[in-house]
């Protein structure tokens, strides 16, 4: 014979009925505000963050401090070596990059358009780790004159997202890296326009016809006379009887590790 | 008086529930949660995921632009634990 636990049959006492029957009024009164003033309580929470986020940022600040000053001697000496190396490959990199700035200068300086709006630079409160959402939370906001739908950089060319909603002191940043979200995009060297969807923690989708030329390793911008760096292409999938090829790619910043933005046009 | 039933561990465990949403990765205040939600039915940890939706949510556009991801997870959860809990042998005096 099977032995199983019968459900308790006990009446539920008075004091959890009026426990259970505070927190559906309380319940009630919070969907009420959120529904009739949708800022108000996200406002009064990112007041609370604030100090919150500053506080550990500066605590995990100090942590790493405290870790680096254990390592040992010999660690440090082949991290030296490996950065000396990085560095000798960067340098002859840089050559190269030289002559391509010259040159876009050059053209540059030849069209009239110029960027008029400054960029406003933020330090990054909280990153997407922090939440189920690919969102930024930033240290900017109403009184540094931020408004909603201004464009996220990450570095001065690098565009990661846009302002979702701006309080204070504060500003709630999307990324477009965003599950489900749709970037008009350029890739490869012939340019092709293609529309980026977002796959989570900075790596995105796009569909392209076979032929398109795409390799990996192929920059993704943004269109526009200045065009903004979005991607490199990673993958690239494509099946024998489907006629489009899938091309996956992620934006040069991990969104996990950036520490200011800058909010401008 | 065991652990479980003790003040400070039912004060402390929400305030570090709480606390948790603005510092640490979120698996982790979900993992939080749901002990809580486990060990001391402590409902309120739903107003826990709706200020995390709250502070860092947006439409996300791939499941239908809810903004409300941690709520709905948190009330899954809660349902769940609520069910089962006259059912469960971790519940028998």
């Amino acid at each position: 014979m099977m032995n199983s636990l019968r459900p308790s049959r006990r009446p539920t006492p008075p004091l959890v009925r009026l426990r259970l029957l505070g927190f559906g009024v309380l319940s009630l009164f919070i969907a009420a505000t959120v529904f009739l003033f949708p800022s108000a309580f996200p406002s009064v929470l990112q007041r609370i963050g604030g100090p919150i986020w500053e506080g550990s940022n500066i605590a995990g600040g100090a942590f790493q401090t405290l870790g680096e000053s254990f390592r040992s001697k010999y660690d440090l000496i082949q991290e030296n070596r490996a950065l000396q190396q990085k560095l000798a490959d960067i340098e002859l990199q840089l050559q190269g990059l030289k002559i391509i700035q010259e040159e876009n200068f050059e053209l540059a300086s030849r069209k009239d358009h110029e960027e008029s709006s400054p960029k406003i630079v933020a330090a990054v409160l909280t990153r997407p780790n922090v939440s189920l959402y690919d969102t930024l939370i930033v240290d900017a906001g109403e009184r540094d004159g931020i408004e909603t739908g201004a464009r996220a950089y990450a570095g001065s060319d690098v565009l990661i997202g846009e302002v979702a909603a701006v309080y204070r002191t504060t500003a709630l940043i999307k990324l477009f890296s965003t599950p489900g979200e749709r970037t008009i995009v350029q890739v490869g060297t012939g340019k092709i326009q293609a529309e980026a969807i977002g796959k989570g923690a900075g790596n995105f989708e796009a569909r392209l016809p076979h032929g398109a030329n795409i390799v990996e390793g192929d920059d993704v911008v943004i269109p526009g006379i200045h065009p903004k760096i979005f991607g490199t292409v990673l993958s690239i999938i494509a099946g024998p009887a489907d006629p489009f090829e899938t091309i996956l790619f992620r934006g040069p910043i991990n969104p996990f590790e950036i520490r200011h933005v800058f909010i401008g046009e | 008086m065991s652990l479980l039933e003790s003040k400070t561990f039912r004060i402390g465990g929400r305030v570090l529930f709480y606390l948790s949403i603005f510092i640490l990765p979120w698996w982790l205040s979900l993992f939080l949660g749901v002990l809580l939600l486990v060990f001391i039915q402590a409902y309120d940890v739903l107003l826990g995921g709706i200020a995390a939706d709250l502070l860092y949510g947006v439409p996300v556009a791939a499941l239908g632009g809810i903004s409300f991801l941690s709520t709905i997870l948190l009330c899954a959860i809660a349902i769940v634990v609520f069910v089962l809990r006259r059912r469960l042998f971790l519940y028998h005096q």
